[in-house]
C-alpha cells in the first residue's frame, strides 16, 4: 500500500520526510562508491517484482518485497526505497509526491528492522536447508505487517478519523503477508541451493 | 516498458528543474486545502496542464485507477469514525454526514495532485529528472542509483519477461495455490541472482572506463526567459489557490 497524496497533515508531513531523509543520508553513507550499480540493479529488480500480480480468488495483489529488500540491503534499503518510489509516482502515478517520505520512511524502517533481525542467521556458515524456507517465511511476513503497521500509525498521528480505515486495510494485508512470506521463503531456499555465497557472505559482505 | 511520452509539447520547452519545483509547490499548497473551492481551481489548472502536454486523456485516467481503489477505501470507511448527521445506521456503526464531505475531498485532493504531476513531470525523460534532481541538491549517490535503476529496470523486465515466456512454454498458468508462489518466488531468485551477475560486470565495465563518481550529461540546462515567466505564472497559480482557501467565504 501506498499513502497518496493530500491525505497527510502538514506536520506529519514534515517530520516523515525528515527522518525519511536521515535514513536515506545513513543508507548513502553506508554505499560506497562501489557498490552504486548493485544498489540500483537490486531497486530496480523489486521494482520489478512489484509489478506481478498474484491472484487470490476475485482479487489480485502485487508483490513489495519489503522484507526481502530489508535483508539484502541493510540500511542501503533507505536509498533504493526512496529512488523506486519516486519512479513510481512521477512516472507510474501510484502513491504520492507529499507522501514520499511517508512510505520511504515505513518501508525503510520494515526493511532494517528484518536486517537486523535475520541478516544475523543467513550470514555465517550453512543451516539445514529448511530453516532457510522458514526464515525466508519470516522476513516477508514481517516486511509487510512492519511496512502496514507504520503506515498505519503514521496516518492515524496524522488524522485519528482513520483508524476504521486503516484497521479495514490491515486486514486487507493479511493475505498479502501470508503470500509474500510464502514466496521470500522459496527465494530464500532458491539461494541456497543455486548460490549460497549470497547469503553467506551477504551483499555488502567482505 | 515506457516511462516517457517522448514527444514534443510546449511543457517540454520549460527548464525541467523549474517543472520539478513547480510539482512540489503546487502539490503541498492542494495538499494543506481545506475547502472544496481551491482544490477545484486546481483541477482546472492541472487539466489545462494535461492538454498542453498533450497527453493521451485514456492514460491519464488509467494512471488514477490504483489511486481511487486506495480512496475508495477511505470513503467507505473514514465516514464511520467521523461523529456527526448520520446518514446511514448500520448496527452500531453511523455513516456521517461530515465524514463523507471530508473523504470525499481527500480524494478529490489526491486526484488533483496527481493529474498535476503527471501534467509537469510524466513527459520527462528519466535522465533529464536525474540530472534535474542534482542540480537542485539530491546527494549525488541517490542520483546515480536513481539512474542505474532506470537504465536496469528495462533489461531486468526483459529478463524477467523471458523467464516467463519459458515458464508459459512449459505451460505454466498462475492461479491460487502453492504451486504458483513457489514458481514465482523461484522466478524473482533467478531475476535476482542473474542480476547480481550483471551489476558485477557492470561494476568491472565502468572501473575499465575509469568511472570517478560522475555523469556527464549531453543535455543542456538553461534558465530562460521563457521560464523566467513560467515561474511567475506558477507563482501567481499557487497564490490563487492560497487566496481561495484562507479569504474565500465558501459553503464547503
Amino acid at each position: 500500500m501506498h499513502i497518496a497524496d493530500g491525505v497527510l497533515s502538514v506536520p506529519v508531513i514534515a517530520a516523515t520526510s525528515t527522518l525519511a531523509m536521515a535514513g536515506v543520508g545513513i543508507g548513502l553513507a553506508k554505499v560506497d562508491h562501489e557498490a552504486i550499480p548493485q544498489v540500483g540493479v537490486l531497486a530496480a529488480v523489486f521494482f520489478v517484482a512489484s509489478l506481478i500480480h498474484i491472484n487470490i480468488g476475485p482479487v489480485s495483489v502485487h508483490l513489495m518485497l519489503t522484507g526481502l529488500l530489508g535483508l539484502m540491503l541493510g540500511w542501503a534499503a533507505f536509498p533504493a526505497l526512496a529512488v523506486a518510489l519516486l519512479l513510481q509516482t512521477l512516472f507510474f502515478g501510484y502513491g504520492g509526491i507529499t507522501t514520499l517520505g511517508a512510505n520511504t520512511l515505513s518501508g525503510g524502517v520494515a526493511g532494517v528492522i528484518c536486517y537486523s533481525l535475520f541478516s544475523l542467521f543467513v550470514q555465517g556458515e550453512q543451516k539445514k536447508a529448511a530453516s532457510y524456507f522458514v526464515v525466508g517465511c519470516m522476513v516477508g511476513a514481517s516486511g509487510i505487517i512492519l511496512n502496514c503497521f507504520f503506515l498505519t500509525v503514521i496516518l492515524y498521528v496524522s488524522d485519528k478519523d482513520f483508524l476504521e480505515t486503516l484497521i479495514a486495510i490491515s486486514v486487507a494485508h493479511i493475505p498479502v503477508a501470508m503470500i509474500e512470506a510464502f514466496v521470500v521463503g522459496t527465494v530464500l531456499s532458491f539461494f541456497n541451493k543455486v548460490k549460497p555465497e549470497l547469503l553467506s557472505k551477504g551483499i555488502f559482505g567482505p | 516498458m515506457k516511462f516517457y511520452l517522448n514527444h514534443s509539447s510546449l511543457i517540454n520547452h520549460v527548464d525541467p528543474r523549474v517543472r520539478l519545483v513547480a510539482a512540489l509547490f503546487v502539490a503541498l499548497t492542494v495538499a494543506v486545502c481545506t475547502r472544496f473551492i481551491p482544490v477545484a481551481i486546481a483541477l482546472a489548472g492541472a487539466l489545462v496542464l494535461i492538454a498542453v502536454a498533450r497527453l493521451p486523456w485514456r492514460q491519464v485516467g488509467k494512471r488514477l485507477v490504483e489511486l481511487n481503489f486506495f480512496m475508495l477505501f477511505v470513503i467507505v470507511f473514514l465516514p464511520l469514525s467521523v461523529e456527526g448527521t448520520s446518514l446511514l445506521q448500520m448496527f452500531f456503526l453511523s455513516y456521517s454526514r461530515e465524514g463523507l464531505v471530508k473523504a470525499l475531498l481527500l480524494a478529490f485532493k489526491a486526484n488533483t495532485i496527481m493529474i498535476t504531476i503527471t501534467g509537469l513531470t510524466s513527459t520527462m525523460e528519466p535522465a533529464t529528472f536525474g540530472k534535474a534532481m542534482n542540480l537542485l541538491g539530491a546527494p549525488t549517490k541517490l542520483v546515480h542509483i536513481f539512474l542505474f535503476m532506470v537504465r536496469y529496470v528495462d533489461l531486468i523486465g526483459d529478463e524477467y519477461q523471458r523467464l516467463r515466456n519459458a515458464m508459459k512454454l512449459r505451460s505454466f498458468h498462475p492461479s491460487s495455490d502453492l504451486h504458483t508462489l513457489r514458481s514465482y518466488g523461484n522466478l524473482i531468485g533467478m531475476v535476482l541472482v542473474r542480476s547480481l551477475e550483471r551489476s558485477e560486470a557492470i561494476l568491472a565495465a565502468m572501473k575499465c572506463r575509469g568511472f570517478s563518481g560522475r555523469f556527464y550529461s549531453s543535455v543542456p540546462f538553461r534558465f530562460r526567459v521563457q521560464d523566467g515567466c513560467v515561474c511567475l505564472l506558477i507563482v501567481c497559480y499557487i497564490f490563487m489557490i492560497a487566496w481561495h482557501e484562507f479569504a474565500c467565504i465558501s459553503v464547503f
